[in-house]
């Protein structure tokens, strides 16, 4: 589903984030990405979206070769992933209801087809009775929670989350947490860049590790660290 | 009926933005009326310059003094039917006697300069054919005509005045159209530059749209219309405000007799499609192709 070879990244002002990344990921795989600042996370995280592109190396996503996508295609193939940021990025100027239907409407979906899921979808995340509030007026669990309804609701076959839990108290990135697993559990291959130790060595998902630009650790059951496996 | 269905929902995302961000939003109606208000006003003024240039023109005329010994009708007849030959170049024939002209002279006089005229004929000033002219460039050629026509003593012209009202007349037309130009550049600058400033203070909320799939005439689709919905109120606001500006002006010119044949102002219904027209271009046009220009650099994520 999802396949690095050889994949350099080195940017503009000459710092090399990456240097010959190769994984594969299988659909249905819940896959941590570990490391310190600067390892090489976020840069692998804009490869996967598009955002930025390799200087060298192949990327496949569902068999489209990314680096080779054109700048009208690339809204085309985001829909396809479900994306969640550390902080949180919906839109201000629309309600909880309204966010989420936004990925919707995007793809053309109809008023009765948005009416219908739209609330299912608040109810997995349990944030049916908050549809009419705005950002502002939500806790930062509740914000992610839309984020994450808004990811899953066009049911992408990737979702991507950069620090999800960044900014959450460990109870909240408890819940949000449970909630991305059961998005794995439906199907949906979850890539997740994260610092939270803790998550990881409770989860035992497959662990990959950068440091400096390059994988240092790939364990199927792996902790944050070799040592807490 | 996607297609119809966007157009829906843009409308909706569009209406709903300005509603949320009502400081931004009221910021730019006023600095676009300001600048569709200021560009009126030099239309006005343009057009105003032209009207009074011409009503001007219109007043052009010249006296043709025939001579004393003329008085059998017929012979003033044949005078004038010479005269009509011109008719292409001129608007108004009047013939007035001498004792018409002199009555007329008398009259403007006050008590003590009329009693200087106590005993003088009638008959010391020659009757005359008014010509009024179509057109102050044919004066001279005219003039030459009139001059050559049996009976006639001198032909009597205000030309040079003429010539100078002509041509103040026509600078301050040429000036005005200048003025006009330049001020609708600077206010394409300004209404840009508040076009960009209000995207650039909702690109992160442009962005989060490229991350979530939106394609760029989707995210483009709400601005242009929020370009277009600001750029037709402000351009309503303006017009408003000119006509009345406008009509104020008209009446306080009334009230003080500052308003003659010359000085009057062109009726406001002369102005008015062109004002609509002006600010509906540049306030909507300007609004639209702004937001859909300016928004380019923040689609790139």
């Amino acid at each position: 589903m999802i396949k690095f070879e050889n994949v350099s990244k080195v940017y503009e002002n000459g710092v090399k984030a990456l240097d010959e990344v190769s994984f594969e990921v299988e659909k249905g795989e819940f896959v941590f990405l570990v490391g310190s600042s600067a390892a090489g996370k976020s840069t692998l995280i804009k490869l996967m979206l598009r955002e930025v592109v390799a200087s060298s190396g192949s990327i496949h996503i569902n068999d489209i070769d990314v680096s080779k996508l054109k700048h009208r295609q690339i809204p085309y193939f985001r829909r396809n992933i479900g994306v969640v940021f550390q902080d949180f990025r919906l839109l201000p100027n629309k309600n909880v209801y309204k966010n989420v239907a936004y990925a919707m409407e995007i793809v053309g979906a109809s008023n009765k087809k948005i009416k219908s899921t739209v609330p299912k979808v608040l109810s997995m995340v349990g944030l049916a009775d908050k549809a009419k509030m705005y950002p502002a007026q939500l806790s930062g669990g509740e914000q992610q929670r839309v984020v994450l309804a808004r990811a899953i609701v066009n049911r992408p076959a990737i979702l991507i989350a950069d620090e999800p839990t960044g900014n959450l108290d460990p109870e909240t990135a408890s819940e949000i947490m449970q909630i991305i697993e059961n998005i794995n559990l439906s199907g949906t291959t979850v890539i997740m860049a994260t610092h939270a130790e803790k998550i990881v060595d409770s989860m035992k998902k497959r662990v990959i590790e950068l440091e400096k630009g390059c994988i240092s650790r790939d364990e199927s059951k792996g902790g944050y660290t070799y040592a807490n496996n | 009926m996607r297609i119809i269905r966007n157009f829906f929902r843009f409308i909706g995302d569009s209406v709903s933005s300005m509603i949320k961000n009502p400081l931004m939003t009221i910021a730019s109606m006023l600095i676009v009326t300001f600048c569709l208000f200021v560009f009126g006003v030099f239309i006005v003024l343009t057009m105003n310059a032209n009207y009074m240039g011409q009503k001007m023109e219109e007043q052009c005329q010249i006296e043709i003094n025939i001579s004393k010994r003329i008085e059998d009708p017929q012979e003033i007849e044949d005078i004038k039917m010479q005269i009509e030959k011109k008719n292409d170049q001129i608007t108004d024939i009047v013939y007035k006697t001498g004792k018409e002209r002199f009555d007329r002279f008398k009259s403007k006089l006050s008590a003590d300069k009329l009693s200087r005229f106590e005993g003088v004929p009638d008959t010391i000033i020659d009757s005359s054919f008014t010509v009024t002219l179509k057109d102050i460039s044919q004066a001279k050629s005219l003039v030459k005509y009139f001059e050559k026509i049996k009976g006639v003593t001198s032909v009597s012209t205000e030309l040079s005045l003429m010539e100078k009202i002509h041509n103040l007349t026509d600078l301050i037309k040429k000036i005005s159209m200048w003025l006009v130009l330049l001020f609708a550049f600077i206010s394409i600058f300004i209404i840009s530059n508040t076009i960009k400033l209000t995207l650039h203070n909702r690109r992160k909320e442009i962005n989060i749209m490229k991350y979530v799939g939106a394609t760029d005439a989707y995210i483009r689709g709400p601005f242009v219309i929020e370009g277009m919905i600001v750029g037709l109120i402000s351009a309503v606001i303006a017009y408003f405000g000119t006509a009345y500006g406008y009509m104020t002006l008209v009446g306080f010119m009334g009230s003080f007799g500052i308003a003659n044949s010359v000085i009057s102002l062109e009726p406001f219904a002369h102005l008015r499609w062109i004002l609509v027209g002006a600010y509906l271009i540049l306030g909507m046009g300007l609004g639209s192709v702004g937001s859909f220009v300016s928004i380019r650099r923040y689609l790139d994520v």
